[in-house]
């Protein structure tokens, strides 16, 4: 999305003042440890987001940007500290210019301030993980695999997709707790009906029968049909009642005390008593493993573990495991589930008739405390009150069963109705005997008012459970689409990622790992991560491979993340001093592998390794001037870096000094490493030594001779195709090359010991200048005059088949026409 | 130079009508999938006009799937 074109940054952290010209380009910031390259990594993340990701993350307790972000002698004046970045958004095609300080580091000030603008910028700021260092790249290889899946959905912003799914669960869980509660009312409203109208079962001809024999006594139509809406006491309103009619309808209330008297007798009927000891009994028996039930939910977690156990770790907490004892502790621990979950259901079956004679007893009882406070005398119903209360809670303990001393005590206390509820029926029923007989039409008036009241409730919780049931079956379409969909999502990710990241570690590893792979194996909540090791098998990526190929992995994941996370939009990266483990063989083709496979991303590299910033240069990562080297660093000036930012401005300034003794070394290393980095180029041949320690004299004429092979074998074949164009352009590159051989008398070295390298340091300016002038002629004479990137031999193995250069302009075909 | 890895077969890029995330490319892909179902396109559709929020919360998803109303 973003392109740094540059970055002033005052008073922050190491730096006292810098400003660097990035130009949408990659950028390489080079220098010791402890010379300020960090500061720039700090600073280019406080610009884009405010924070400084060093001074907040964990381990970082008493530190923060306020107050450890200015430079240390402008810790007191924070407005000081500040940082200018300019920048491209490529999506609206806008350069806009941030400044951010210390001191208001949340309203920076943005150029130009345009909507669009402050959108996108926040976007970014929402993507700190823009910055790679080492320590990132620990987390994604070396972490377990708990930790690297969250990482990893952190970085792939993936938890808004873990809430939105724990929300949809939560609901489906609701709406099912919900159809219970409403059924167990529905069918305690059914009950109440029944009870009312006097009906062995529920159904609407039944209802009809009832409620018309009681019309007929009040000579009201017969109703033929119940519809929903169908009022069996219609027309009740009519008929004249009697002058002294009671609140209280007799008859339904002595039909109601009897059924509460008679659940009532039931809790102390010795089959029923027999029955709850029986279930007291079971329950004191399982208090033992009542911890082992409080987990049984964890039965489903043990089958999936078994299920994607690799028979190396346990999939949940990484222990190494005997795969057959992992089994076999598996299975028992399953087989233990299975019997108390069957233990379980068959006393919760036992416990079912227990509690349904509670419920009705607890349904019941309103009614009856009603009828005490109706009466003429009202009768104080407290007591019932309170046994209410104490049939409620055992009710619940029972269904929940767990915790069992809570469903042990309820079944111990059934039996003993307190004394005072008993009496306050008795007080209730003989003040409802005493009231008038009805009439038989006032009975008839009565039965169908309590009828159609209880009707009411019935249907209205039969409406509520349609609701409900709609509500769940909703839910659970929701919820289970999701899960599928998310979970393909991410397979699908995953896999995806999986791919790229074992393409990118094989084009940096292709000498000795080029059929490497990568399986990335998430499950429940993890993010397993195995890497071929040798084609050995699969193991952790830090079992087997070395700390530098792991540095390699954690590198390739990233960006196999990044580019799966962005897409186009990956135009900017910061990798902060991210291979320092890799060895120089393999940093090449890191830096290949990201010229090539990221050439819409801008990478701002640091190292403190020079030797990798030469290998940046060398292969054409970054461009020549487009990195600053920081030499020192002092808390006055901050970091103090190569003005000329090139080894022959550096010589230059050297010999201007009169300070041979210093340019000297400094061309004889440039030389030594360029000439290593051009024999590997073109494919030259060296005389091997075992101690790897290859001078000037091993490599850089075998890499001359191997040039003018090279240039040889271009102008046969040019000749042979018959292109005399590119038989004249071979020509002139050949020219050139020789003259810079010639000028910089390499080929002399051997009878003429005074030019001979060794003997630099003894010579004074005026006569080091010109052979420095001449070589530096030399190393121009092996690099495209275009992209200056030194010529390379393709294929890397086998038969030479061509000479090219990075941007293409230099393409020297290196085989002959064969011969009809 | 074109990028090797920009031509992965099965590499999934986003849509560009969803902004942002990996996250919302994958729940703009749940609202797709849900709106396909019979009698569930009006519940993706309120769905997705909230999904993407940052602050959702339980109460908004009932209201999008069952149309229920504080008041």
């Amino acid at each position: 999305m973003i392109r740094a074109k540059s970055i002033t940054v005052n008073e922050f952290r190491g730096i006292r003042n810098i400003t660097l010209s990035l130009d949408g380009k990659n950028f390489a910031v080079c220098g010791p440890n402890g010379t300020g390259k960090s500061g720039i990594v700090d600073a280019l993340e406080f610009a884009l987001t405010g924070n400084i990701s060093r001074l907040s993350g964990s381990g970082t307790g008493g530190l923060s940007v306020k107050e450890h972000g200015p430079h240390v002698d402008s810790r007191n004046n924070p407005e000081k500290a500040f940082v200018s970045l300019t920048l491209e958004i490529e999506s609206i095609k806008k350069v806009v210019t941030i400044v951010r300080t210390v001191k208001d580091a949340r309203n920076p000030t943005i150029t130009p301030n345009d909507p669009d603008v402050i959108e996108a910028l926040k976007t970014v700021a929402l993507h700190p993980e823009f910055v790679l260092s080492r320590r990132e790249l620990i987390r994604y290889v070396l972490s377990e695999p708990g930790k690297r899946s969250k990482e990893v959905q952190e970085l792939l912003r993936l938890e808004e997709v873990e809430t939105l799914r724990t929300l949809f669960q939560k609901i489906a869980n609701a709406c099912e707790r919900d159809v219970k509660l409403i059924t167990r009312n529905r069918d305690d409203a059914g009950t109440s009906l029944r009870q009312a109208l006097s009906m062995p079962q529920m159904t609407a001809a039944a209802i009809l029968t009832a409620a018309n024999e009681k019309r007929q006594i009040l000579s009201l139509p017969l109703l033929t049909i119940l519809e929903a809406n169908t009022s069996i006491k219609d027309g009740i309103a009519t008929i004249t009642s009697a002058a002294n009619a009671n609140k209280i309808a007799k008859i339904q209330a002595i039909t109601d005390l009897a059924e509460i008297k008679q659940n009532l007798s039931q809790l102390q009927r010795p089959d029923f008593l027999a029955e709850c000891l029986g279930v007291k009994n079971s329950l004191e028996l399982m208090l033992k493993g009542e911890e082992f039930l409080q987990h049984s939910t964890r039965e489903a977690l043990l089958k999936s573990a078994l299920a994607v156990f690799d028979d190396k770790a346990c999939p949940v907490c990484d222990t190494p495991w005997n795969p057959d004892e992992f089994r076999q502790h598996l299975a028992h621990k399953l087989e233990h589930y299975s019997t108390v979950t069957q233990q379980r259901k068959a006393l919760e079956e036992k416990i079912e008739p227990i509690t349904t004679l509670i419920d009705s007893i607890g349904s019941a009882l309103p009614t009856i405390i009603r009828y005490g406070s109706q009466l003429q005398t009202p009768v104080d119903s407290k007591p019932l009150v309170d046994y209410l209360a104490e049939m409620r809670v055992a009710s619940k303990a029972l269904r929940e069963f767990l915790p069992l001393n809570l469903s042990i005590q309820s079944l111990s206390s059934l039996d003993k109705i307190p004394a005072l509820v008993s009496t306050t029926i008795q007080n209730i029923e003989a003040a409802v005997g005493l009231l008038p007989e009805a009439s038989q039409q006032d009975a008839a008036r009565d039965f169908l008012t309590i009828g159609q009241e209880r009707l009411e409730i019935y249907r209205q919780e039969s409406l509520k459970l349609k609701v409900a049931e709609q509500k769940l079956a909703t839910a659970k379409v929701v919820f289970e689409t999701y899960g599928q969909v998310t979970t393909e999502a991410l397979e699908s990710i995953y896999n995806n990622v999986q791919e790229s990241f074992s393409k990118l570690y094989r084009l940096i590893n292709h000498d000795d790992e080029d059929k490497f792979q990568a399986q990335l194996k998430p499950s429940i909540g993890k993010l397993g991560f195995d890497v071929d090791f040798y084609g050995r098998g699969f193991f952790p990526p830090g079992a087997y491979h070395s700390e530098g190929h792991q540095d390699g992995m954690g590198l390739c994941l990233y960006l196999a993340l990044m580019s799966h996370l962005a897409g186009d939009a990956f135009t900017f990266a910061v990798l902060d001093d991210v291979l320092m483990s890799v060895d120089s063989g393999h940093r090449r083709e890191v830096s290949k592998m990201l010229r090539e496979q990221f050439p819409n991303t801008q990478f701002l590299l640091t190292t403190h390794d020079e030797i990798w910033l030469k290998h940046m240069k060398t292969v054409g990562l970054i461009e020549p001037k487009k990195f600053v080297h920081f030499r020192t660093w002092h808390v006055e000036h901050g970091p103090t870096e190569w003005d000329d930012r090139d080894v022959w401005e550096e010589l230059a300034k050297h010999l201007q000094a009169n300070d041979v003794s210093t340019a000297s070394p400094v061309l004889r290393n440039y030389l030594e490493y360029f000439s290593k980095e051009v024999c590997h180029e073109l494919r030259a041949k060296v005389e091997f030594r075992g101690d790897a320690q290859f001078t000037l004299g091993d490599l850089l004429p075998n890499a001359i001779s191997k040039m003018k092979s090279l240039l040889k074998a271009g102008k046969a074949s040019a000749q042979s195709w018959g292109n005399d164009e590119a038989l004249q352009s071979i020509i002139q590159i050949e020219e050139n090359f020789n003259k810079a051989v010639e000028d910089s008398n390499v080929e002399q070295w051997a009878v003429n010991a005074a030019v001979h390298y060794n003997e630099w340091t003894n010579f004074h300016t005026n006569d080091f200048q010109p052979v420095a002038e001449a070589y530096k002629v030399l190393v121009e004479a092996f690099a495209c005059s275009q992209c200056q990137s030194v010529l390379y031999v393709t294929p890397r193995n086998g038969s030479p088949e061509a000479l090219r250069c990075s941007c293409g302009k230099c393409n020297i075909n290196l085989i002959v026409k064969p011969k009809a | 130079m074109e990028s090797e890895l920009s031509e992965d077969k099965g590499v999934e890029k986003q849509d560009p009508a969803v902004k942002g995330s990996v996250a919302h490319h994958i729940i703009n892909k749940f609202v797709e999938a849900l709106a396909e179902k019979e009698d569930y396109k009006e519940v993706a559709s309120k769905l997705k006009d909230i999904v993407f929020e940052a602050k959702l919360t339980e109460a908004d998803l009932r209201k999008a799937m069952f149309g229920e109303d504080p008041l």
